[in-house]
């Protein structure tokens, strides 16, 4: 069930009406009811996979947590006839084993995620590696999974818990149904954001009044989320798909342009989708992590990573990054190199070999592809280029006398971050990796030959569109520049009610007329061929 | 001063409501297709219940009937009030809802049902037909039914309930005809007839009817046409099955016999106008716009005649005349 159709409309208003008429304390098991539904409809077979991620962690979770009772039981008991040495040893005893129930826990979900994901892909490569070694032409065929709906996003969100309770970060859930809920909430499975548990189970399980200024301001955000999506992403989808797969007939602006809606579709789409999802959550009084933050205004590429899908990149950071930073061997590493003279390079083992493989994760979480892997080691080249040439930046900017904070220099910076991520996005919206090197290639060929009437009249985005897209980028941008300010919904709210009845109206309007959607209008087609 | 507020919060809310519905239903009527300068068979459902009170015949099916009778005719020389409920390729399960939609704003004294369509198959799906049949008809439980009986797999309920989730990209094309006639329904029928005056002669010879393959009705089309005799039986309204007279090869006696059959069996009567051709007095070289599929104005006013006399002959209709 897609979010952006009438039945989403419906569900979510059947199991908002029933979530009030249940008593406060009752009111997360229809969330959990509602979740499964939603997540059944998607097809039964996928309430499988997430079943066994909610029962093998739940159980995990559990038995690392029985680890740790136990071993604070037994060092209470002999407190005073254990050792220093033993106590030492003993606590050594159970972490080892609260570390393999944890092994279990994440091979088994990480293991179903990339078995479903990267099956394909790998038997890809061992085809052609007996091809090419051996000229075996019996190909293992490939396996086409469909993967379950969201289901990188709670592996993740529950893998999180899982690590969270073997760290001790917190107490390990012990109502089985209240932990399916925490995988499964259903506003946030199909795109995220991806939720901590320490910051989600508060919000889902407090007893919360009706408010119904919630329920308005999650419309809102509900409404400007579709309108992201819908006027902006949805129309901007058809050029950019269209001159990327004729870039050898539409070059130069044609694809400079493309790769700028493919930025603004991008952030449309995803951004748009989250705004859905936190404003379902919202009316229901539950508060999502944001996972955007006007990433497009950001001065580096690793603020921008910082301010677009924040609550994977913290994912990422705390799970990995940290971890990995820490290693003992990788730390180990990085002193015999500083030993051996090279001190600059040993200091940035521990940071650039983690961000590498953050990096590299990342490239493959988006998908089973060479392309995504190279757009992720693009964005370690960069964050590592931008680290080490910024002294020689800030060199050149002392020499030039600019100043750093001023509007010209915040401005360049912005405007260089933009594009160098747009530019990267180049593989995502490519076949594959030689075709984004070429598409990336052909931006700087035949300028001249640029007429926007093609834009209108041949790649699917007639002026109406045209227009339409371009203004309802220009509002999406004033929106997002207001909100550094605070909250626009909380503006809105101050406003007279006739004032915040029209913005409402004018959203709901734009949303619905200017909205990209539904089988188009052909007059042509209802007039009567005479059977 | 609790009460004063409470009716301040009460009026508030009323008239938000009020505001609220005023502009979703103005939106959808923007947006919805006029059919006034083109495509005006769309505007046969909704101009009937202009008439609906006045109407004593119904006559239900396809763009045969709308083509093919005119109710002026049978109006001036038999005093009979009719009004076509009859789309282009209107399937016998939307004749149905016609009728039945028609019964719900006022009894009529007969329904005459057109066969011509019998002959498609249940699958038969299309979309700007079924829209235009059914955009201008009243919301009532006649209509969502239908919507569900007549919309295809891709289509949505939503859209036939909101048209502007159907029709919201032609605020490229919205013309000043879109905000004139939101509310304001110029009749541009004639009672559901639409005169067609052009004339492309039929091929000459006799009419002899080729359609091979399975002639059997579909079960969804015996469904409905059992299921509309027996709603017009239950109201006591005079039934009458026909099909109107083209010069077209689309046809097969094992459909005349299976209606007839039907008919029989709840004592209606059915008849097939092609075998009357030369009664009527039709001449294809002259009576047709398209070699023979419809009849033409010409066509319409010498059938519209001799439907009148047998109407007038075999049933019991009023004489608006008087």
């Amino acid at each position: 069930m897609s979010f952006i159709t009438i039945d989403f409309a419906l569900f979510v208003t059947a199991v908002l009406l029933v979530y009030y008429i249940f008593p406060k304390k009752t009111r997360w098991t229809v969330l959990l009811i509602a979740s499964y539904i939603f997540y059944g409809i998607t097809g039964i077979t996928n309430l499988i996979y997430i079943l066994v991620t909610t029962v093998s962690a739940f159980i995990c979770a559990m038995l690392i947590g029985k680890q740790g009772t136990k071993q604070k039981e037994y060092l209470k008991e002999h407190k005073e006839s254990l050792t220093k040495e033993e106590k030492k040893s003993y606590k050594a005893g159970i972490k080892k084993k609260q570390k393999l129930i944890l092994a279990a826990g994440l091979l088994i979900n990480f293991g179903i995620l990339v078995y479903l994901k990267y099956a394909d892909w790998t038997i890809a490569y061992i085809n052609l590696f007996r091809l090419s070694r051996f000229g075996r032409t019996d190909f293992i065929p490939f396996r086409n999974f469909i993967l379950p709906l969201g289901i990188s996003f709670y592996t993740f969100q529950t893998m999180g818990y899982l690590i969270d309770i073997y760290y001790g970060k917190y107490e390990h859930e012990r109502n089985p149904f209240k932990f399916a809920l925490f995988v499964s909430f259903f506003p946030q499975i199909v795109q995220g954001p991806i939720s901590r548990f320490g910051e989600l189970a508060p919000e889902l399980f407090a007893e919360k009044d009706f408010d119904f200024t919630r329920i308005k301001s999650g419309f809102y955000r509900i409404m400007w989320g579709l309108f992201k999506k819908l006027v902006i992403a949805d129309r901007l989808a058809g050029y950019v798909s269209g001159t990327i797969a004729q870039r050898d007939t539409y070059r130069g602006p044609y694809i400079l342009l493309a790769v700028f809606f493919y930025s603004m579709q991008i952030y449309g789409d995803f951004s748009g989708g989250i705004d859905v999802a936190l404003g379902v959550a919202e009316m229901f009084g539950i508060t999502l992590h944001e996972n955007f933050e006007r990433p497009f205004f950001s001065k580096s590429i690793s603020e921008y990573w910082q301010r677009w899908h924040m609550t994977l990149g913290t994912w990422f950071k705390d799970y990995i990054f940290y971890p990995l930073s820490l290693n003992k061997g990788i730390i180990r590493l990085g002193k015999t190199v500083r030993e051996h003279g090279m001190e600059k390079i040993g200091k940035r083992i521990p940071i650039y070999i983690p961000m590498f493989i953050v990096w590299f994760t990342t490239g493959m979480w988006h998908g089973s592809q060479n392309r995504y892997v190279v757009w992720g080691l693009f964005n370690f080249l960069f964050i590592v280029l931008g680290t080490e040439l910024e002294p020689l930046s800030q060199k050149i900017v002392l020499k030039l006398r600019l100043d750093e904070g001023g509007v010209l220099m915040r401005s360049y910076r912005v405007i260089k971050t933009f594009w160098l991520m747009s530019f990267l996005r180049i593989f995502d919206i490519s076949k594959d990796v030689p075709s984004a090197f070429n598409a990336f290639k052909l931006i700087f060929k035949d300028w001249g030959s640029f007429r926007i009437e093609r834009v209108f009249d041949e790649l699917s985005l007639p002026f109406e569109d045209f227009t339409v897209a371009v203004t309802a980028i220009v509002i999406m941008f004033v929106f997002d520049l207001i909100q550094r300010r605070g909250s626009v919904r909380k503006r809105i709210f101050r406003l007279p009610v006739p004032a915040q009845w029209a913005i409402l109206s004018l959203l709901v309007i734009a949303v619905s007329v200017f909205g990209y959607y539904g089988p188009g209008y052909d007059a042509a087609s209802f007039i009567y061929g005479a059977f | 001063m609790r009460a004063r507020e409470w009716i301040k919060k009460t009026v508030s809310v009323v008239f938000k409501i009020i505001l609220t519905v005023f502009l979703v239903i103005t939106l959808n009527r923007i947006f919805l297709p006029k059919y006034v300068n083109e495509n005006q068979d769309g505007r046969i459902t909704q101009e009937y219940y202009r008439y609906a009170k006045d109407t004593d015949v119904i006559f239900a099916g396809s763009s045969t009937v709308h083509s093919g009778i005119d109710p002026r005719v049978l109006f001036d020389e038999q005093g009979i009030s009719a009004y076509l409920r009859a789309n282009a390729s209107q399937t016998m399960w939307i004749s149905y809802y016609m009728i039945e939609d028609a019964i719900r704003c006022h009894k009529p004294e007969l329904v005459c049902i057109d066969m011509t369509f019998i002959k498609y198959g249940d699958d038969f799906v299309e979309e700007p037909s079924t829209r235009k049949a059914l955009d201008g008809m009243r919301m009532s439980l006649s209509k969502i039914n239908c919507i569900k009986a007549s919309m295809g797999e891709d289509e949505k309920m939503a859209d036939y309930i909101m048209p502007l989730f159907r029709f919201h990209s032609r605020w490229k094309e919205l013309t000043l005809d879109d905000f004139r006639y939101a509310y304001y329904n110029k009749p541009v029928t004639v009672k559901g007839y639409l005169p067609d005056d052009e004339v492309e002669s039929a091929e000459e010879g006799e009419l002899v009817y080729t359609r091979e393959g399975d002639t059997s009705i579909s079960p969804k089309n015996i469904y409905y046409l059992r299921k509309a005799i027996e709603l017009c039986e239950k109201n006591g309204i005079q039934v009458m099955l026909f099909k109107v007279p083209a010069h077209s090869s689309n046809w097969s006696r094992d459909y005349d016999e299976q209606i007839s059959a039907i008919a029989a069996e709840y004592g209606v009567s059915y008849i097939n106008f092609d075998d009357l051709n030369d009664d009527i007095g039709l001449d294809y070289s002259t009576d047709t716009p398209d070699g023979g599929s419809h009849l033409n104005a010409n066509g319409a006013v010498k059938f519209s005649s001799y439907l009148g006399d047998c109407i007038k002959k075999d049933y019991k209709v009023s004489d608006r005349r008087r």
